[in-house]
């Protein structure tokens, strides 16, 4: 599965586009990785995490209507597609089988 | 509504949506917005504005910026590069020699441009730069006599005082014709000998534009005993204390007062000084009157005419002066010349320089060498690319058929020479911001690199890397691109075109290579002869002490009886100039000569011949057994013993 490979960040930025379903755009994007993580993302790290995203057919996006927020633009909402709800699954299923593989003792004291 | 008056600044709003691409242009921008709305609630509009500008440009990501070209020129462009960039590896060496040797070559010419342009720089700086001249002393008869840099000390004023419609300003510098003045600050117990002192004129921060970092630049000439110093020589006398209005004593008897600080003269100043003393205080040492005669010239001076005035008008107007003004006996051989200031550096070798100038043939030689070098090194680039170029019919006749176009084909090879140019150009300027210290101590000036970064020329490098690269990819390109398909990928032989013109330019390479080698050569050659060449007096063993204006001078005989006392002192003499540097000028009448002419003289003391091991044709030196030769004797050498008209030696005694 060498193409659902997924950077750190581009996985906690998919986990939050899951989390906030039908609310994921950019700006709550933003916010969400802040209070979760306390990390402050720019807006350009996030925008080319969701390009990357799309062009792996992880997240796909449209876009909502104007309104009277930013200068009356319109918003890009992301949302999760089955694919990268797959990579999000195996990736999760790799770690917990590998954490369970830990041995109970800490033996970096000894 | 959005308040206009939380609009983000319009102009990085613009620049965003030049470079940004239209589908992403709306989104990204109202993020921007939003972000920048929040934040001037929160934090303010400085705050905002502040954090807006560095989104902006962290939004502008690859995938966010406008491409310039289709997607199909960057694939290509890819492809060139990947191709490119195979070629240099697979090729090291062949590459590294051709990289390196035009970076070497534009090493080479880029420092020689350096130079050249800091010696066409010299004395421009100052805002009326081509109105300065420089007063310049003919003073020749028959051909003999001086071209004197400095003129007498009453010329420069009266020159204004006669012509005041002419002349804006003069200023004069003098320093006693000594090679080092005395200088010291008793306070601190530091003293000095300082070759670099001048007195001058009140104006002369009006003539000239040197920088002032303390004192008032109207005034601070104004009175006796004033003194100006450089930023340098204020932490040399004074450390970090405050220089202004501190004492230093000048040869020992006279206080002069510190009233300014100048900034350290640039080194494109064909003077260089340290101290500027108030010309006034020249009346402590001439006993209240400054010369005033019209035959000793020691002053150099400047004068700044107006906008309109022709300097060759004015000079033929300064004949008149002379006719007014200088003695009945060298009136007839004085012609006073302007020597425009800019003109001084490279093309003055006067009698007199304040310091010696430099000569504007270096200049050609120079510019010549370095357009010689430049040369062989695009020629040594175009050969080796071409030659290599031959080799790749393969590459072009399978590119062919699998469907190149010839357009692309020649933007593939033209492509890659202009990218090995543009390699060479940068390690060229590396090197060059390298090895400009260890330049500047060869060539004795201070280029800054920074210099390489002035639009002009770095338009001019890119300039350059496109036209050689353009050039050595252009031929290949084409002969290749013309190849029979069918035949090159059978394996036959290509038949090799342009050899002629590469034989022709290889044979142009070495003939230079060969004439620059056999030129330094000679050259070589010609400074080893200046430097042993017999200048007709030994100087091996022979000490020099400066003791001008210093208390030896008046007590001649008793310093040399001491110093004979010594079993290390062979002889002592004194003379009034550096042997060999420079030597005054003085009108003699010998018998049978209707009226006085100058000759060049050169006052020495007894022992003079035995000291510096000068051989006689007849006669004898000086001697102390003959009273009248303290006043009376003259030593004439050969060259004037002709112009005397003397049948030999022997007769002219």
């Amino acid at each position: 599965m060498k193409s659902t490979q997924l950077g750190e960040f581009e996985e906690l930025v998919l986990l939050i586009v899951g989390a906030l379903n039908e609310e994921a755009y950019s700006i709550s994007i933003k916010k969400e990785f802040k209070t979760r993580t306390g990390r402050n993302p720019s807006i350009g790290a996030l925008h080319s995490a969701f390009n990357r995203l799309e062009k792996k057919g992880f997240l796909r996006s449209e876009e909502g209507g104007a309104t009277n927020e930013r200068g009356g633009r319109r918003k890009r909402f992301y949302r999760i597609t089955a694919f990268g709800r797959k990579a999000l699954d195996y990736s999760y299923e790799l770690r917990t089988t590998l954490y369970h593989d830990l041995p109970k003792v800490n033996l970096a004291n000894d | 509504m959005t308040n206009p008056k939380q609009r983000p600044p319009r102009w990085l709003d613009r620049f965003f949506g030049v470079l940004c691409r239209k589908e992403e242009l709306e989104i990204l921008r109202g993020d921007l917005y939003e972000l920048y709305e929040e934040r001037v609630r929160e934090k303010g509009k400085f705050n905002a504005n502040f954090f807006y500008f560095f989104e902006v440009f962290d939004l502008l990501r690859p995938f966010a910026i406008k491409m310039p070209m289709g997607t199909t020129q960057i694939s290509m462009f890819h492809s060139y590069f990947k191709v490119t960039y195979r070629n240099i590896i697979n090729q090291k060496v062949f590459s590294f020699i051709n990289i390196s040797g035009l970076a070497i070559g534009l090493t080479c010419f880029l420092l020689i441009f350096l130079y050249i342009q800091d010696e066409l720089s010299y004395d421009r700086f100052h805002t009326d730069s081509e109105d300065i001249y420089r007063l310049a002393e003919l003073f020749e008869s028959d051909g003999v006599g001086e071209h004197s840099a400095s003129v007498p000390f009453p010329t420069g004023p009266v020159l204004m005082q006669e012509f005041p419609a002419e002349v804006k300003g003069q200023v004069r510098f003098f320093n006693f014709q000594s090679p080092t003045v005395a200088l010291a600050n008793r306070e601190a117990d530091k003293a000095f000998n300082e070759s670099r002192f001048f007195f001058a004129d009140p104006s002369f921060l009006e003539v000239f534009d040197f920088e002032m970092v303390a004192g008032d630049p109207t005034s601070a000439l104004d009175n006796p005993e004033a003194l100006l110093i450089t930023e340098s020589m204020a932490k040399k006398y004074f450390g970090d204390e405050d220089p202004v209005g501190q004492l230093l004593e000048f040869q020992g008897r006279q206080p002069l007062q510190v009233t300014g600080v100048l900034k350290d003269a640039p080194d494109n100043v064909h003077f260089q000084f340290d101290f500027i003393a108030s010309f006034s205080s020249l009346n402590f040492w001439y006993r209240g009157s400054i010369p005033n005669g019209w035959y000793w010239n020691p002053c150099w001076t400047y004068v700044k005419l107006e906008k309109n005035v022709d300097p060759r008008v004015f000079e033929s107007k300064m004949a008149d002066l002379v006719a007014k003004y200088f003695p009945d006996y060298i009136k007839e051989d004085v012609t006073l010349e302007l020597q425009p200031l800019e003109d001084i550096h490279l093309h003055s070798k006067l009698d007199y320089e304040i310091t010696a100038n430099s000569n504007v043939n270096n200049i050609y030689i120079f510019g010549a060498v370095a357009l010689f070098v430049l040369f062989i090194a695009a020629v040594n680039f175009i050969n080796l690319s071409t030659a290599k170029a031959s080799k790749r019919a393969k590459e072009v006749g399978v590119r062919k058929s699998l469907g190149s176009k010839k357009s692309q084909l020649v933007s593939q090879f033209v492509f890659e020479s202009v990218f090995l140019t543009f390699i060479s150009i940068l390690i060229a300027f590396g090197l060059v911001i390298l090895l400009l210290p260890y330049f500047n101590n060869l060539v004795e000036k201070s280029i800054e690199s920074m210099l390489l970064v002035q639009p002009a020329f770095l338009a001019g490098a890119i300039a350059l890397g496109l036209i050689l690269g353009i050039v050595s990819g252009i031929y290949p390109a084409f002969v290749l691109s013309s190849f029979n398909t069918i035949s090159v990928l059978k394996g036959e032989r290509v038949k090799s075109r342009g050899v002629q013109f590469r034989r022709l330019l290889v044979t142009a390479q070495f003939a230079i290579s060969m004439f620059l080698i056999v030129g330094t050569m000679v050259a070589i050659d010609q400074s080893k002869l200046l430097l042993n060449q017999d200048p007709g007096f030994e100087a091996d063993n022979v000490l020099m002490v400066p003791v001008i204006r210093s208390g030896i001078g008046t007590q001649y005989e008793s310093f040399r009886n001491t110093a004979l006392q010594s079993p290390f002192i062979k002889s002592v003499t004194a003379v009034e100039e550096i042997i060999g540097e420079k030597h005054q000028t003085e009108n003699y009448r010998f018998e049978g000569m209707e009226r006085s002419k100058p000759f060049p003289r050169f006052y020495v003391r007894h022992n003079f011949t035995e000291t510096m091991k000068m051989n006689m044709v007849a006669g004898r030196d000086y001697s102390r057994e003959f009273e009248s030769d303290l006043t009376l004797a003259l030593v004439v050498n050969e060259a004037m013993e002709e112009s005397m008209g003397r049948g030999s030696a022997e007769d002219a005694i």
